[in-house]
């Protein structure tokens, strides 16, 4: 077991380095001009400031030496600066990144909560009617444009019938709990602030159920084929023989063998869920990694990009 | 044999009806089955694939597929009606009064728990009991299994452990909590011949020690012949066939139990063609009218085609045949008596013939990833300094176990793998290093014949191209090309029709005619069998065993035979080879090694295979205890030493070498069985 | 053996059987539905022109936002056009798009897993580490990069996307290149003289490529869903060119005016469902144990 962890973070190095060599070559190859992108217009006029700029951020010198200069800062954590928000890179992604880690372990935590059994149920009754409805309503799940749904229930919800709070991830008149893990609603429930912790949760609540439509549909349906799989196995039948009523086979054998698959897929849904957040937080305003990520490539912002890419990889 | 009354016995089943399909077209898999099984008596069913023999059993003890349901009959356990009742009932019973074994230890076991939880289950389900009392239960009966150093074990996972020692834990969870009846279905189908023979005998003590009543299932009529009392003969859904063992297997009384007797390859002389049933077995879609054996039978009679006879008495079994209950079965000839002596036998012993292949020092290790993380790679010996030679026409067998080498001997013989050691000299070549287009050359000269014929035919390709491949690949031209094509099909009994279709449409036997004539449609010198009829019936399997005999000695062919089988060498093979281990551990004549083995292991093969009318007595302690050692760690000196039971101090330090006395009879051993040991000796010839 | 051995030749265990016995158990409700979304669709988009009798990029300010009506059956959008012409045509960018993204996709991976996988060895160590950098990539964050870089246009974006849709198809391809060369008869191949490429080519990739296909039909749908967002972030087709993502965007400041959001969405939605349902019963179906009964 150790062996196998040990053998898959060494693999894990050189696909880093790939990863910082592809992120690299992407973003200088771009034809619009970071330094361009990222000052006044006035300011782009005169060369000599422009000059300075380059300098300062180093883009005079030859590209390898920019990318070995950029490897060797990163061993030392250091992630460059954002050409965009001027700030260390490493800064922004820890401000935004508590947020998205809040939102994207609450829709795990719920879309497991309801996908699991839902699974097993439907795997259970097969062919008939509840399948039928779970298996369609989690195709459609798949199926659905998030960026849509998104934007049609915070219409509805918020504009239209002021269910669902502002966007963003709590009421502006109230302050953000003592930092302790940044995640705002154990802050605060750490701290006492009830009221707050609510806040918070009803601000997460309608972002969290449009990603969710998405995380519940795939874990019910991988629940069901490994729970399928599992079903026609001839150790269950073993099970049966010794006298075990169906309920004892399903809740001692082949639930728990039926889970193991996916709870190997659920590391990789949260990785999918941090990118997929990208069109979430952009249309909710949440300040998490995705909206980072967004305005950093529609600002050429490469040491941004590069950081989010190396920090959302899904290994 | 008489009916009991109904009060007496165990299990009593009457006219059992199951089926499968839609609701609305339901196909009946087990068409009226009745049998009688008293307290403590050992029942066999005999079935080949499609006889319903496992439906029946899933029926009685209510574990039938979903899909699959009882239709008709009753069963009476204990007097106590099942069918109908309701399932909390069935769960009461089952692993309580009613345990199961069944075929594949390794599926048949879950694969992320603990064995000693899974061997305790039937005591928390029906007493419940404390997990520790339980345990200690467990650990005292897998001792009594013979499962060595039990406290460990129990701790350990399934695929820790090999095939045996997985089916003793089995079998000690299906009796755990005394049961009056064991189930086994197909237990030792998938074992070596060694460990086959040893759960045998365990289920034949525990039959005695504690009084449980067995209902065995095997497609092997042997199998049944070990240890059962009574058997019932099944086909097509129904028993035709049942009796005490003894008369059943003297006397049968119905073809179809005649025909599996004399399709068994035998203890007795191999010049003897084997009786093969022609046709195969029907499917349940298209069962023919009256007697459903009739359209294989030789005794048919105009009453067997309209009407489908009942089971009555006939001589000292119950046999369901117009024929037989008519007295018209003339009496059963103790074939064994009946030789039939080929033309190359007779010519045989003199003639020293060209040596065709010969193969000096083989070695092909494969490695295995160490366990720890920095440990050294090990290997698996597969073969390890094999040496044997072939003369033209020659038939070679090659015997032994899983793990013993024998596949990989076959591949690096054919050259489809490299070697790591030793020479391979053939039709005066030597090839031991030959690749691309020389290695093509000589490969048209020597073909293959592989075990599975569900994966050894290209499924997306019809028959007549996949026999025209070897013609293709080797630059033939299309009109010789579906001559040879169509001639080849018409020597291994298809019709040219065949040639149009895709593998999925053929059955196992079929498609394994097809291989036989891919590997002899180039003419080859040399043919390399590896288990070429272990996934057929037995009744296909003579058929294919009888074909091979034709063609080898038709076109002369050099044929290596590689089985598990030991009967079946004995059969087709006028030289055998035993290998143990990535060794040949004796070699020689078959006859002479047969009749004299002098390694402790040959002796121990032949006393395993299970056989009719043998003497049980003098077999037993022949019998093997253990299990075949590890591959990747083999012992020090002579491999088999940790099964030997003549085991010194010499035989731990150094390897013995092949040896003999003068004739081509040798083996590998320090200390080998004396030539006059007549341990083995059986009691028929 | 087994029971489900059975000695006379049924349903077997090759594709060629099973894809018979999808035949035969048709009516697939599931599958005929999915079909007839998708050629539905394909059939709105292909004859759009003869359909609608409005130009998609024509602007009426004056009839701006006008809800769904006998005329507009869509409605129109802020700079009055018809919403109903601008689905369609926009489905002419991207139906086409994503099947190339995933005709490319699907041709660098089969290749390179098969190589991969026949080869063994060094070759597929290369082969893997390269395809796990590219799958380490965060799908969107890479595509966006891509696009960012080449410009955004629809061309840039199938190629944004198809950069980063090939690694698995490498993984499934090589898988079961693996699993195939191990097949007793593509080892007769080899013992009949077959050489190596060949065996490849002819032998194991026609076995393999079946499963592959179904793999990349249900795929389009996803390709769909990924175009439509590259699109909704604006780098996809660029405007007065109508393309489902890009239209929900511009249909989100005016939310209220539902249809001008809500019927680009709608394509996207059912084509991504039709696939996946096709996938889902072509899945079904090659499964032995359908209806909970071994074949």
């Amino acid at each position: 077991m150790i062996r196998y962890i040990v053998r898959r973070l060494l693999l894990l190095i050189p696909v880093l380095l790939g990863m910082t060599l592809i992120a690299f070559a992407v973003t200088k190859a771009v034809p619009t001009d970071p330094i361009i992108a990222s000052i006044s217009q006035e300011a782009s006029n005169h060369p000599e400031i422009v000059a300075a700029y380059r300098k300062e951020w180093g883009l005079d010198k030859p590209l390898s030496i920019q990318y070995l200069t950029y490897v060797k800062n990163l061993l030392h954590g250091d992630m460059g600066v954002s050409i965009y928000t001027h700030r260390p890179v490493v800064d922004d992604l820890l401000d935004y990144l508590p947020a998205t880690v809040e939102l994207a372990t609450v829709t795990i935590f719920f879309s497991v909560l309801l996908s699991f059994p839902l699974g097993i149920l439907a795997a259970m009754r097969r062919g008939g009617i509840t399948d039928f409805v779970v298996r369609m309503l989690t195709l459609a799940g798949v199926a659905m444009p998030i960026f849509w749904l998104a934007l049609a229930l915070l219409d509805i919800f918020y504009l239209h019938l002021g269910w669902a709070p502002a966007p963003g991830r709590l009421d502006y008149a109230l302050s953000p709990p003592p930092p302790v893990t940044r995640l705002y609603i154990i802050d605060s429930l750490i701290a006492g602030e009830w009221s707050v912790a609510w806040d918070a949760l009803c601000h997460l609540a309608l972002p969290a159920f449009v990603l969710a439509t998405w995380s519940v549909g795939l874990l019910t349906r991988m629940m069901r084929a490994s729970m399928l799989s599992v079903l026609p196995q001839d150790f269950l039948r073993s099970v049966r023989s010794k006298g075990a009523s169906d309920f004892y086979v399903i809740r001692k054998h082949a639930a728990p063998n039926a889970m193991i698959p996916v709870v190997t897929v659920i590391g990789l849904a949260y990785g999918d869920l941090l990118s997929g957040a990208l069109l979430v937080e952009t249309i909710f305003g949440w300040p998490g990694i995705g909206r980072y990520a967004y305005n950093a490539a529609v600002h050429v912002d490469f040491p941004a990009i590069i950081g989010v890419a190396l920090t959302s990889t899904r290994s | 044999m008489t009916l009991r009354p109904v009060d007496d016995s165990l299990l009593d089943v009457r006219d059992l009806q199951v089926a499968v399909g839609p609701e609305r077209q339901p196909r009946l898999v087990v068409r009226g089955v009745s049998l009688l099984i008293q307290a403590g008596e050992i029942f066999g069913l005999l079935g080949e694939s499609g006889s319903g023999k496992s439906m029946t059993v899933q029926a009685i003890n209510g574990l039938l597929p979903p899909g699959a349901r009882v239709v008709g009959g009753s069963v009476k356990f204990n007097g106590e009606e099942l069918i109908g009742a309701s399932s909390k009932r069935l769960s009461q019973l089952r692993g309580d009064r009613i345990g199961m074994v069944f075929q594949d230890s390794l599926t048949s076991l879950n694969p992320i728990m603990r064995i000693g939880p899974q061997v305790a289950e039937p005591l928390l389900l029906h007493h419940k009991a404390s997990p520790r009392r339980a345990q200690a239960l467990v650990i005292e009966r897998l001792r009594d299994m013979g499962l060595p150093d039990t406290q460990a074990a129990v701790r350990r996972y399934a695929h820790e452990f090999s095939g045996g020692m997985r089916q003793r834990a089995a079998i000690a969870t299906a009796l755990i909590s005394t049961p009056q009846l064991l189930i086994a279905d197909e237990p030792t189908t998938a074992l070596d011949v060694t460990v086959q023979a040893q759960i045998l005998e365990i289920c034949r003590r525990l039959n005695q020690e504690l009084g449980v009543a067995i209902l065995l299932i095997s497609h092997d009529l042997g199998v049944l012949s070990e240890i059962c009392t009574t058997i019932g003969v099944m086909y097509a859904g129904r028993i035709v066939e049942t009796g005490r063992a003894q008369s059943l297997l003297q006397n049968p009384n119905h073809p179809y139990t005649r025909a599996l007797v004399e399709s068994m390859p035998q203890a007795g002389s191999r010049e003897r063609r084997l009786r093969a049933i022609g046709g195969e077995p029907p499917s349940p879609e298209a069962l023919p009218d009256g007697c459903k054996f009739h359209p294989r039978c030789a005794f048919v009679a105009a009453k067997c085609i309209g009407e489908e006879p009942l089971l009555a008495p006939v001589g000292q079994t119950r046999s369901a045949c117009w024929v037989a209950q008519a007295g018209g079965l003339p009496p059963f000839v103790a074939t064994r008596a009946v030789r039939e002596i080929s033309q190359a036998q007779q010519a045989e012993p003199a003639q020293a013939r060209d040596v065709l292949l010969s193969a000096t020092g083989l070695r092909r290790y494969f490695s295995v990833p160490s366990e720890t993380l920095f440990g050294r790679h090990r290997y698996v010996r597969a073969v390890d300094g094999v040496s044997l030679e072939l003369a033209r026409g020659d038939t070679l067998g090659i015997v032994g176990e899983s793990g013993c080498g024998k596949s990989t001997l076959a591949r690096c013989l054919l050259r489809l793998i490299d070697l790591d050691a030793g020479t391979i000299a053939f039709m005066g070549r030597d090839i031991t290093g030959l690749a691309g287009d020389e290695l093509r050359r000589i490969r048209c000269h020597m073909q293959p014949i592989f075990q599975d014929p569900y994966a050894s035919l290209n499924p997306r390709r019809r028959i007549a191209d996949i026999v025209a491949e070897p013609l293709e690949v080797n630059g033939f031209d299309g009109n010789e090309i579906s001559d040879r094509v169509y001639e080849a099909l018409g020597l291994v009994g298809l019709s040219r029709s065949v040639g149009e279709r895709f593998p999925h449409q053929l059955s196992g036997g079929q498609r394994q005619r097809v291989g036989i004539a891919r590997a002899i449609v180039l003419r080859p010198a040399l043919i390399v069998a590896d288990e070429p009829v272990s996934s057929l019936d037995l009744s296909i399997q003579a058929q294919i065993i009888n074909l091979m005999r034709e063609l080898q000695e038709r076109f002369d062919l050099a044929l290596v035979f590689i089985s598990h089988d030991l009967r079946l060498v004995r059969q087709l093979c006028s030289r055998i080879a035993v290998m143990f281990l990535g060794k040949v551990v004796e070699s020689g004549p078959t006859e002479e090694v047969c009749a004299r083995p002098r390694h402790p292991y040959t002796r121990a093969l032949l006393a395993s295979v299970p056989e009719l009318g043998s003497d049980r007595e003098h077999r037993t302690r022949a019998l093997l205890a253990g299990d075949p050692p590890s591959p990747i760690s083999p012992p020090s000196g002579c491999r088999f030493r940790t099964r030997c039971e003549f085991v010194r101090d010499r035989c731990i330090e150094v390897v013995p070498e092949l040896a003999g006395s003068g004739t081509d009879h040798l083996w590998a051993c320090h200390f080998p069985l004396l030539a006059d040991d007549a341990t083995i000796a059986k009691a028929v010839v | 053996m087994t029971e489900s051995v059975a000695a006379a030749p049924v349903a077997g265990r090759s594709p060629l059987s099973r894809l018979a016995a999808v035949a035969r158990r048709l009516p697939n409700a599931e599958l005929l539905v999915g079909l007839a979304i998708i050629v539905t669709w394909t059939i709105l988009i292909a004859a759009a022109p003869v359909i609608t009798k409005f130009n998609p990029l024509a602007q009426q300010i004056a009839l701006r936002l006008q809800p769904p009506s006998a005329v507009h059956w869509f409605g129109t959008d802020q700079l009055g056009r018809d919403v109903f012409a601008r689905v369609l045509y926009g489905g002419r960018e991207s139906l086409p798009g994503a099947i190339c993204v995933v005709a490319l996709g699907f041709l660098v991976g089969v290749s390179l897993g098969a190589v991969a996988g026949y080869c063994r060895g060094i070759v597929d160590d290369v082969v893997m580490r390269l395809t796990d950098m590219v799958l380490a990539f965060p799908l969107i964050v890479l595509a966006m990069a891509v696009a960012a870089v080449l410009g955004a246009s629809l061309m840039h974006g199938i190629i944004a996307l198809a950069a980063v849709w090939w690694p698995p198809y490498v993984r499934v391809c090589r898988a079961l290149v693996l699993d195939l060369s191990n097949k007793e008869y593509v080892v007769a191949s080899r013992a009949a003289g077959r050489g190596s490429a060949s065996i490849l080519l002819r032998v194991i990739l026609p076995n393999a490529v079946p499963a592959l296909l179904v793999m990349a039909a249900i795929d389009i749908g996803r390709a769909i869903l990924s175009f439509s967002i590259l699109g909704f972030l604006g780098l996809g087709a660029q405007p007065p060119q109508p393309e489902w993502g890009a239209m929900v965007s511009t249909g989100a400041a005016v939310m209220d005016d539902w249809w001008v959001a809500t019927f680009p969405a709608i394509p996207i939605l059912t084509l991504a469902f039709a696939f996946n349902l096709i996938g889902d019963s072509i899945r079904d179906a090659l499964d032995p144990w359908v209806g909970g009964r071994r074949q």
